[in-house]
């Protein structure tokens, strides 16, 4: 497809061979199948003065990365794609060319948002993508530079460089991870006091040089602590069946206790989930179901150990309980042995009081707000554990991953949070934005307020508005009323849902029923109660005269031709296809009529005796009126399809309409 | 040859701007569009003087190839892959919003809720509201060019009338 690529010319400067102009003329590669998203990030990122590449497929992305006439600083990629998942293309980006690759979805799941941070993705942006986004999103290219020359400065020191906070862990793949672990490490550090570096410094007053705790380090070490066993592992043992030599006892020994206080961490997340989904403390005996299993196969901890953290999550929400509370029990002693003191230290020193449930929602991408969940929760949840005692802590765990699969907003949090270096403050706004989302684990609910908080708000306002509806009086006999008028009105052109012709009104009126019931769980999600009633009587009136108006004023306005005077050629050729039936898409005819009716009840155009059929025209102040049609509840999507139903047939030519300007739609 | 003398085309200039604003205010409360629209207007310059319509119209494009295969998918008697559908859904959410298209994306959100519970018949009112909100903002959008046209085109002979 189209591939543009701008050849730039960047003057090697300072900042990691930047120009003085940095950020500019960053060399930016997007891979997105759809094309639409395509052209909108071309011209957001030019106007950052950013080089664009652009093309929709991932295979010719992969072509271009590898060819060496082409560099790139950056990578924005798409999730879904047709011929390659944005994952894969995240992982061998990583592997081969170790670039910072940032996802994009037009979906906010939070379960995506993992998978992406666990596959190394610097970022995740939810679509759509604003430009102040994409304005930062050069820090990654510095970060991970900045990483590699610390890195290689420690490898240059024999593998003893010095240990930064932020590149102790040494795997530049995981920028996020570092991220998380930094904060994670500045935590520990302030809250427990019994700091890991704090120890080694004192160990090590001969100012020995820090250990880099590198992936395959790592691995090894957990093979020898899973060798020994959790419980028995002690510092000396693991060292010898490491058998590396650039370590020391008191290396091991630290790291041994940072890995303690993550596999503990992992746990409390598991109870947590599991105690929310459970919504009773009588559920927290369901602790069974928690496979503390996958803790043992955690091959990396801390820096990658985020990924392999996150990767087990699934896992952790599988909440199918069974007798697995023995083995919950001897996993929960195995990891918690010794380590409460810690844990207890650290809540008590977190203590965020303004903790409560919903609001511990971006937990997953931050170490802070985990280590937070405990103080709010363990005390509620811990009196009830009578068998088991540290499972309380699983409890809170449960609750946070619970919320964090539940609440796709968290993502957007998620998003920002690693962009822009406001933590406590963003976090509190998410959460409370998606405090109202998290009082309902309806699944529906929970998929509409994917849209921003504005449409959460909305939801919140149309279920008000349901109950009022719902209360409305909409019986048939109201309907009958318009179109058992004698005065139904001639033909009114440019008038689509003419019915005057009085043919198959029997029809109509009998599903007029079906209609207004339609509307109102359909409605009462749109609903502006207000201009609902009195418009019941006026509306055939108003509908057609305004549209007709509306019609001929923008006539007048344009000059030939417009799309509205086609669009009436269209509505007069309808006409004749009487008694075809409905079909609710057929709102399309409300389109004309739409206009007019938002506008009336914007201008309070006088009541004209024109016939509409009441319910078409009801739907359409609803639909026109308040816009944002389906922001709805789950129990209104029953309501909505049985009513869906009923409609259906109700006005005939609303098909006929619909498909004409389908057709010409499909004909553009 | 519009018939009018040109110098009264120019006139027309500041009407036209101002039924286009009329009519996008009218999308905005309506909920057909929201800011991000604005975002894409904030895009246009003279470096792109057509930026708007040209993604718009890709948007199109690609947008109608979804529906089709959308109705495609649920017109089949033995229909019963739902992910592909979620597929088409993903993308025409992500476009969608891109260009601000607020209602289209609200009912592809109630459209995708559907397939996840693998609710056919919700699916196809849901498939039937996607369609009549698209026309709806076709049309509308249409409109809406054909006046900027006007309105440039009437602007460049007022502009060459005063000079």
């Amino acid at each position: 497809m189209t591939v543009t690529h701008k050849s730039g010319t960047v003057v090697r400067g300072d900042t990691f061979g930047f120009g003085q102009m940095f950020p500019e003329g960053l060399r930016v590669l997007v891979v997105d199948d759809d094309n639409t998203c395509l052209k909108l990030l071309e011209a957001l990122l030019r106007k950052c003065k950013y080089h664009v590449t652009l093309t929709n497929q991932a295979v010719e992305a992969l072509r271009m990365l590898r060819d060496p006439n082409h560099v790139f600083d950056l990578i924005l990629s798409d999730v879904h794609m047709p011929d390659m998942d944005g994952f894969k293309l995240l992982e061998i980006v990583g592997l081969e060319m170790d670039l910072p690759v940032i996802m994009m979805s037009g979906n906010s799941d939070t379960k995506m948002v993992m998978k992406g941070i666990t596959h190394g993705a610097c970022d995740y942006l939810v679509k759509p993508i604003r430009r102040e986004e994409l304005q930062n999103i050069w820090q990654h290219v510095i970060r991970r530079k900045s990483e590699k020359q610390s890195r290689k400065v420690n490898t240059e020191m024999a593998g003893q460089g010095t240990q930064e906070s932020s590149q102790a862990r040494g795997d530049d793949d995981r920028n996020v991870a570092c991220n998380r672990k930094r904060k994670e490490q500045n935590n520990e550090e302030e809250d427990d006091g019994d700091d890991n570096m704090q120890e080694t410094e004192d160990t090590a007053t001969q100012k020995r040089p820090r250990v880099v705790w590198s992936p395959e380090l790592h691995r090894k070490f957990v093979t020898a602590v899973n060798q020994l066993g959790i419980d028995r592992a002690v510092p000396k043992k693991i060292l010898d069946l490491m058998d590396v030599e650039e370590i020391t006892r008191e290396n091991v020994a630290s790291h041994l206790q940072k890995y303690r206080l993550y596999l503990k961490r992992i746990s409390l997340q598991q109870t947590n989930s599991q105690a929310i989904l459970a919504g009773a403390p009588g559920m927290i005996q369901d602790n069974s179901h928690i496979r503390l299993g996958p803790m043992d196969g955690f091959g990396d901890f801390g820096f990658a150990g985020s990924r392999s953290l996150l990767n087990t999550d699934p896992s952790l929400l599988s909440f199918a309980p069974s007798g697995m509370l023995g083995r919950l029990n001897s996993t929960a002693n195995l990891c918690f042995s010794g380590l409460t003191p810690g844990m207890v230290q650290r809540n008590h020193a977190q203590n965020k009081s303004s903790i409560h449930l919903p609001s511990v929602l971006p937990a997953g991408q931050d170490v802070g707000i985990l280590q937070g969940v405990p103080t709010a929760l363990e005390p509620q949840r811990l009196p009830q554990n009578t068998g088991i005692a540290k499972p309380g802590e699983f409890n809170l765990l449960g609750e946070q991953r619970f919320f964090t699969d539940n609440l796709p907003n968290s993502r957007v949090s998620i998003g920002s949070l690693s962009n822009t270096t406001e933590s406590q403050q963003q976090r509190q706004e998410n959460q409370s934005s998606c405090n109202m989302a998290s009082l309902n684990p309806d699944p529906f609910l929970i998929g509409v307020n994917n849209s921003n908080t504005s449409d959460a708000g909305r939801i919140n306002e149309n279920w008000d508005r349901t109950g009022v509806l719902s209360n409305f009086p909409l019986n048939s006999s109201s309907l009958d009323l318009p179109f058992n008028h004698s005065q139904l009105p001639p033909k009114i052109p440019n008038f689509p849902f003419d019915l005057s012709s009085g043919s198959g009104l029997s029809a109509p009126v009998e599903n007029s029923r079906g209609n207004m019931q339609l509307q109102s769980g359909l409605i009462g999600n749109m609903l502006q109660n207000t201009s609902y009633v009195p418009k019941q009587e006026e509306h055939n009136q108003d509908y057609a005269e305004n549209s007709h108006a509306i019609f001929s004023d923008r006539s007048s306005l344009v000059s030939g031709s417009s799309s509205i005077d086609p669009f009436g050629q269209s509505f007069k050729q309808m006409d004749p296809m009487h008694g075809q039936g409905m079909d609710i898409s057929l709102i399309g005819q409300l389109n004309g009529g739409g206009v007019s009716l938002g506008q009336q009840s914007e201008e309070d155009k006088p009541v004209v005796s024109t016939q509409v059929p009441s319910k078409g025209d009801y739907f359409l102040n609803q639909m026109m009126a308040d816009g944002g049609f389906v922001a709805s509840d789950a129990g209104s999507l029953e309501d909505l399809i049985t009513d869906f139903q009923r409609f259906r047939g109700a006005v005939r030519n609303w098909r006929w309409y619909c498909f004409g300007i389908l057709g010409g739609v499909r004909n553009c | 040859k519009t018939g009018l003398p040109l110098w009264l085309l120019g006139l027309g200039v500041d009407r036209l701007r101002a039924d286009m604003s009329r009519l996008l205010a009218l999308l905005f409360h309506q909920g057909v569009l929201d800011e991000q629209f604005l975002q894409l207007q904030q895009l246009q310059d003279e470096s792109c003087p057509n930026f708007v319509s040209k993604v718009v119209n890709i948007y199109f494009h690609e947008s109608e190839k979804l529906l089709r295969n959308l109705r495609g998918l649920l017109s089949d008697g033995e229909f019963s892959d739902y992910k592909k559908m979620g597929i088409h859904l993903n993308q025409f959410m992500g476009s969608s919003s891109s260009i601000g298209a607020k209602r289209v994306r609200n009912v592809c959100v109630a459209f995708r809720a559907a397939s996840e519970q693998n609710n056919r018949a919700g699916c196809l009112r849901a498939l039937e509201l996607l369609e009549h909100e698209y026309c709806y903002l076709k049309n509308k959008l249409h409109e809406f060019f054909q006046i900027e046209q006007q309105r440039v085109l009437a602007a460049g002979v007022r502009y060459r009338i005063q000079n």
